[in-house]
This record gives structure tokens, C-alpha cells and sequence, in this order.
């Protein structure tokens, strides 16, 4: 059986490779691209929120590529991540297709997967699950680290565009690596690589930008136009809030790290907000203000259109603002957006904070006013 | 005390509730209007663009509220039902009001958990009640009388009369469903007066209120999956069981612009009424829907329905 699953940042490294050794045929779905959002559009609900629309566009050209089974998370919650597969399952069957769809909710996961397997007339090997599963975060959890770092480094890289080159080609290398040793051997390599591609760091960066909001708008660079390379290119240092292995961190694995710091993060939003609010509404005011507390020097919220827990963060955010004296740019990203609108407005919220870092140390104003 | 509880949302299901139990308290329950156009301006201005239309008109009932009582009751609705949540925007309610309107008097928000059951419901009226009484009896009465007030009105609704009904007018034409949130079917400012255009021309008009929750539930099994969210279980649950019935017409859905499970509703909703061949018209509402829009694509619908009626007899 042919199986694939829908995009979602860098995580389809490890499912990959997860599924793979399971004993499944893989298709990964094609990197996501302008076909692949008005492909998904075309087919979705109108009002539905963008991660759908993406999806049903990955679903559809994994289909054509010869995937029969689609695997896909579930969930019960506020957000509507949790009805997602049911109303695509509809979807899929209206267009005739002739796909499965292997839904993986809370209380039946491991019962669907050991089903699925059965049904290729292969066997789970338990003892080797863990290991395996180990390996995959592993994979994922280093090109995220890679990607952090990138982010927060890039406004010194040599030549405009070799970080991000240097990034695809990680997750290449990585994607093959099939062994810890193997793994290892590429980290140092493209260590090696970044060394040459950064500038040593002398100045710091002119400024310091936070992202946080909807985890799938972050993650997916392809549908937020690489909102965090375009702020490292325009000579910000950039932290991002959520990323794919952190996300298993704190929800499918116990880490008292991440535990600790989810409880830090939940006492920040405590001024502002009484309870979660499904998705990471949550999250993204509890960010906003550790962001703040470090003092950086602005923040980007992104969310995609109607997306309901990051409307409530949007409505309270300005209060944070206020009181610590942060800018906040809002950002909402739907199958319309166009690349040049967004990139005009980073270019004149970096341009504000970098006017106001520059009063705020008694600078005189780059502004030229009217007349001179 | 003066209570402050806003016409809108949640208002429509548990009002007789609500304002029953504070009576009961010894406190003076002060009501909004129902919504005027300045109201819902009021709203509009001082929402956030990316909100639904019900939550930009609840900003406009509260802010009319603000000068003229003591606190305003705007409960955190979690969950209202075991193994179902709600809307992250009334989850969020009341935070996102506290940060954006000003001058505005404390707020009665209780956190209202019901998947844990009995204790949820208990804390949730203790913390209603914590900020006028602590005296157990006087809380435990306040309730029993308002839950007797709230379970009348529900049964009132199962008779099918709607709100402002004594009997059931002569429908000469048949029977129309409207389904979607009941603040938008009771709200005639936001429906722009839609019941009432309905029961001029001599239709009857169902509501999702108007079905028992066994039917509800029973419709709502032909989902593999339930839907978790309460208020999407009515709606769906109302549109499936109207759609297998002969003697409904038509189904009216009414959803508001920018709400988040409307936009999976109103799909599965579709599938349904196709599945059935039960005529379906989608009105979707918000601030810029205008009243002869909504007149013409009704003409049309209803039009359509005689038509049908027409083809049918002969």
C-alpha cells in the first residue's frame, strides 16, 4: 500500500522515515507551491481556515502521484484541527477517489496504525519501535535546531540566499542519513558549511524579532512566504516560537523541559488570559510577552484567515504591547495573499523599529521630514 | 448590585437561567436592548477586523452596557455539555472584552467546564455567585429556580412556538426550517428581520430549538465522527433531521461571516440537504449584508420552492 500524509514544515523527514521502516511505500506529497494552494482551494469549504486548503492540495497530488492511504491526525478541541480529516475524507470520496484515509485520533492511534500494517500483511517489531521513533524526532528535532539557528543568524550571512541553500541541503542529507552515525556525520558536515557561509559575529544584529502564532503558518515556510528568512534577510536576528519537534516535546513525549517551560510560559499570559482557548492562542500571548522580557525588539504574529484561537490572541495582544512596550505586527495569510504586499509591510515594520531603537538611544531620526 | 447581561450570543439559549438566578440573589438584572444599528456600529468600531459579526454585535451590547451597571456577566463557556467544547471565542470572551473596551466595569466570568460533570457545573455557579453571595442555600435556590425557568422556556420552544408567539400562526404555505446559531436566528437585527419576512408570507417557520436533544442526537449519528462542538451539533443535528422530513419545504441556513465552525457546517450541512434533495438556501450575514440582498435571494428561494411544488403536482 502506497501511503502519504500532508505537509507540515520539516516534519515529513521523520514520517518518512517512520513509515518507511514500518514497512509502508511512501509518497511524500510535492513541495507545496502556488499549484498546490489553488489545487486545495478549489475543493474546500470557502470560509475554511489555509492548513486545510494546503492540505487537500497535498492530498491531491500525492493521489496522482500514486499514494491509496492518507494518514492523518485527529483530535478533540476547540480549533478545528480535529474535524479536518472527516470533512476531507467527504471530500476526497466526492471527487472519487479511491483513497483510505487512516485517521490517528487520541484514544484509538496505536489500534489504526497496528490495523494499517496488518493490512500490508506486515508485522509491528515492537521492541524496535521506540528506538525508531527516537531516531525520527532525532532527525527532525536537528533540522529544527539547524533552522533556529539559521534564523537567528542570518542577517550575517555572506552572500544573500546560502543559508537557505545551506538548509535545503541539510534536509537532503538528513532525509537520507538511515543510521545514527550516518546522522552525526551530516551534522558536522553542515557545521562545517555554516562556518563558511556566516560572517563572524562582530556587531549583533541591528535588531531582534519574535514570530509567534498558528504553528502550521509558522512551520510551513512554503504558505508564509518565509516570513522569518525576509526579516534575517532585511538584517533582523530572528526566534520563532514553535517548531515541529518541539511540538511532539510537549504533547506526545514526556520532557521535563518542556514541561517547565510550558508552565513558565502559561504564568506569563496569566494578566492577560484566564484559560486556553484551543490551538495556541495561548502560546502566542504567553510568547509574546517572554519575547518582550528579553527584550526584543518587535514581534510578527501570523495567523491564517478565520482561525479562531489566534483571533482571541489578536484581540488581547495590543494590551501586551502596551505594557511592555513592544511593537506587534499582525499578519493574516489566506490563498489571496500576495508575496510583494507582505514584504512591504515587513519592510516598513522593520524600518519603524529600527527608527525607534535609533531615537529610543538618542539618535537623531533617519526620517527626512517634509521640506528638507 | 446591577447586573449587567448582554443581548447577544449565549443570551438567546440560557437567558431565563441567567437572569432568574441573579434575581434570586437579591440583585437588579439590567438587560441590553435588543440590537439597534448603534449598537451593532458600536460594535464594529470597537472589534478587531478578523472577528464574527455575533461577536462585533456582543462588543456593541456591552459597551451599551458599560455606564450603567456595576458588572457585566459574561461567562468563559469551555464546555456545556460532557465530551463536547465551544467556540474558542466565547472560550475567550471574556478576556478578549476586558482588553478592548474601555472604561469598562469588572466582569462576572465564571470558567464553565462541563465535561467534568457535576463538579464543573457546581464551580461554575459558585463563581457566578461568589462576587454577591458565599451562603450555599441561597446560591443552591437561586439555581433550582432559574434551571425550572430555563427548562419551561426549552419546552416552550418544543411545543414550536417561537419566542414572541402565544399559538402557532395559520401557515397556509408550509413549513421552512431556519438553521444556524440561535443569536442569529433570534437576533432580528442580525437576521435583518428574516423570521419575520418568512411568517408575512404565510410560511411556518422550525428551528433547530424547537427539536428535542433525543432527536438531535439521533440525527446526528450519521457523522462517523461527532462533531465536538455543542452548537455544531445543533445546528447539523437540526439540518439533518429537517432534511429527512416531507413536510418540511425548505432549509434556510444562517451563518455569520467569519465564523470558524460555520465554514465546516455549512459543508457537511450541503451534503446532507444534496443527499436528500431537500432545497437549501446559505445566507451569510455580517455588517455589510444588506436588507434587499437578503429580499431578493429569498424571493428567489421561495419562488423556486413553488415552482417546485408546481412541477411536482403535475
Amino acid at each position: 500500500m502506497r501511503v502519504t500524509f500532508p505537509h507540515m514544515g520539516m516534519t515529513w523527514v521523520g514520517v518518512k522515515h517512520l513509515l518507511a521502516e514500518v514497512g509502508f511505500d511512501v509518497v511524500v506529497p510535492p513541495p507545496i507551491t502556488r499549484a498546490t494552494l489553488e489545487l486545495g482551494s478549489k475543493h474546500s469549504p470557502e470560509f475554511i481556515c489555509l492548513p486545510f486548503k494546503v492540505m487537500i492540495g497535498n492530498y491531491l497530488q500525492a493521489v496522482e502521484a500514486g499514494a491509496e492511504a492518507i494518514f492523518m491526525l485527529g483530535g478533540v478541541g476547540p480549533c478545528r484541527l480535529g474535524y479536518y480529516a472527516e470533512v476531507q475524507r467527504e471530500i476526497l470520496q466526492d471527487l472519487g477517489l479511491q483513497v483510505r484515509m487512516i485517521v490517528l485520533e487520541r484514544d484509538n492511534f496505536v489500534g489504526e496504525i497496528y490495523q494499517a500494517v496488518k493490512s500490508i500483511g506486515k508485522k509491528i517489531a515492537w521492541h524496535k519501535l521506540l528506538p525508531l521513533v527516537r531516531f525520527c524526532l532525532a532527525k527532525v528535532a536537528y533540522l529544527d535546531r539547524l533552522e533556529a539557528q539559521l534564523l537567528r543568524e542570518r542577517y550575517g550571512e555572506r552572500q544573500a540566499g546560502s543559508c537557505s541553500q545551506l538548509l535545503a541541503r541539510a534536509m537532503q542529507l538528513v532525509d537520507q542519513a538511515s543510521t545514527w552515525t550516518e546522522l552525526k556525520h551530516v551534522q558536522k558536515d553542515i557545521d562545517l558549511h555554516l562556518q563558511h557561509i556566516l560572517l563572524p559575529a562582530a556587531a549583533g544584529p541591528a535588531l531582534r524579532i519574535g514570530i509567534i502564532g498558528e504553528i502550521y503558518m509558522l512551520i510551513e515556510s512554503a504558505v508564509n512566504f518565509g516570513i522569518g528568512e525576509r526579516l534575517g534577510e532585511l538584517g533582523a536576528s530572528v526566534s520563532r516560537n514553535m517548531y515541529g519537534s518541539t511540538w511532539v516535546r510537549e504533547h506526545l513525549i514526556p520532557d521535563w523541559r518542556a514541561f517547565f517551560n510550558a508552565r513558565r510560559i502559561a504564568r506569563h499570559c496569566r494578566p492577560y488570559i484566564g484559560q486556553r482557548v484551543g490551538g495556541h492562542g495561548f502560546e502566542s500571548i504567553g510568547y509574546a510577552v517572554e519575547y518582550a522580557r528579553r527584550g526584543y525588539d518587535g514581534l510578527v504574529q501570523v495567523l491564517p484567515l478565520t482561525c479562531m484561537p489566534e483571533i482571541i490572541a489578536k484581540s488581547i495582544l495590543p494590551t501586551v504591547s502596551r505594557d511592555w512596550q513592544i511593537p506587534i505586527l499582525t499578519v493574516t495569510l489566506d490563498e489571496h495573499a500576495g508575496e510583494a504586499g507582505l514584504i512591504t509591510r515587513l519592510e516598513a515594520f522593520v524600518d519603524m523599529l529600527l527608527e525607534r531603537k535609533n531615537l529610543r538611544a538618542g539618535g537623531k531620526s533617519y526620517a527626512p521630514s517634509f521640506g528638507s | 448590585m446591577r447586573v449587567g447581561i448582554p443581548r447577544a450570543l449565549t443570551y438567546h439559549d440560557y437567558f431565563p437561567l441567567w437572569e432568574t438566578f441573579f434575581h434570586n440573589l437579591g440583585c437588579e438584572v439590567v438587560t441590553s436592548p435588543p440590537t439597534t444599528p448603534e449598537i451593532a456600529n458600536a460594535g464594529v468600531t470597537l472589534a478587531g477586523d478578523d472577528v464574527c459579526y455575533p461577536v462585533k454585535v456582543m462588543y456593541g451590547h456591552v459597551a451599551e452596557l458599560a455606564n450603567r451597571v456595576d458588572v457585566i456577566y459574561v461567562p468563559r463557556l469551555f464546555s456545556t455539555a460532557g465530551g463536547t467544547c465551544e467556540c474558542p471565542k466565547l472560550i475567550g470572551l471574556a478576556d478578549m472584552l476586558r482588553h478592548s473596551i474601555p472604561r469598562l466595569p469588572p466582569l462576572i466570568s465564571p470558567y464553565v467546564n462541563l465535561r467534568r460533570g457535576k463538579r464543573g457545573l457546581w464551580r461554575a455557579i459558585y463563581a457566578t455567585a461568589a462576587p454577591i453571595t458565599r451562603n450555599p442555600r441561597r446560591i443552591f435556590r437561586a439555581y433550582q429556580a432559574g434551571k425550572k425557568e430555563l427548562i419551561a422556556y426549552q419546552r416552550r420552544y418544543q411545543t414550536g412556538l417561537l419566542p414572541n408567539e402565544s399559538k402557532s400562526p395559520a401557515a397556509d404555505k408550509g413549513q421552512l426550517a431556519i438553521i444556524g446559531h440561535s443569536y442569529n436566528i433570534y437576533d432580528g437585527y442580525v437576521n435583518l428581520r428574516l423570521v419575520e419576512r418568512l411568517l408575512a408570507r404565510g410560511y411556518r417557520v422550525l428551528t433547530p430549538q424547537m427539536l428535542s436533544k433525543r432527536a438531535l442526537a439521533e440525527a446526528n449519528k450519521i457523522l462517523r465522527k461527532p462533531l465536538f462542538w455543542s452548537a455544531g451539533r445543533t445546528v447539523f443535528g437540526a439540518g439533518a433531521y429537517y432534511a429527512r422530513r416531507p413536510d418540511v419545504a425548505g432549509i434556510i441556513h444562517l451563518a455569520s461571516f467569519g465564523c470558524g465552525l460555520e465554514s465546516l457546517l455549512i459543508d457537511l450541512v450541503q451534503r446532507v440537504a444534496n443527499a436528500h434533495g431537500k432545497p437549501l438556501l446559505l445566507l451569510t450575514m455580517d455588517e455589510h449584508t444588506g436588507a434587499a440582498g437578503v429580499e431578493t435571494r429569498l424571493e428567489a428561494f421561495l419562488d423556486m420552492l413553488a415552482w417546485k411544488e408546481d412541477v411536482a403536482c403535475v
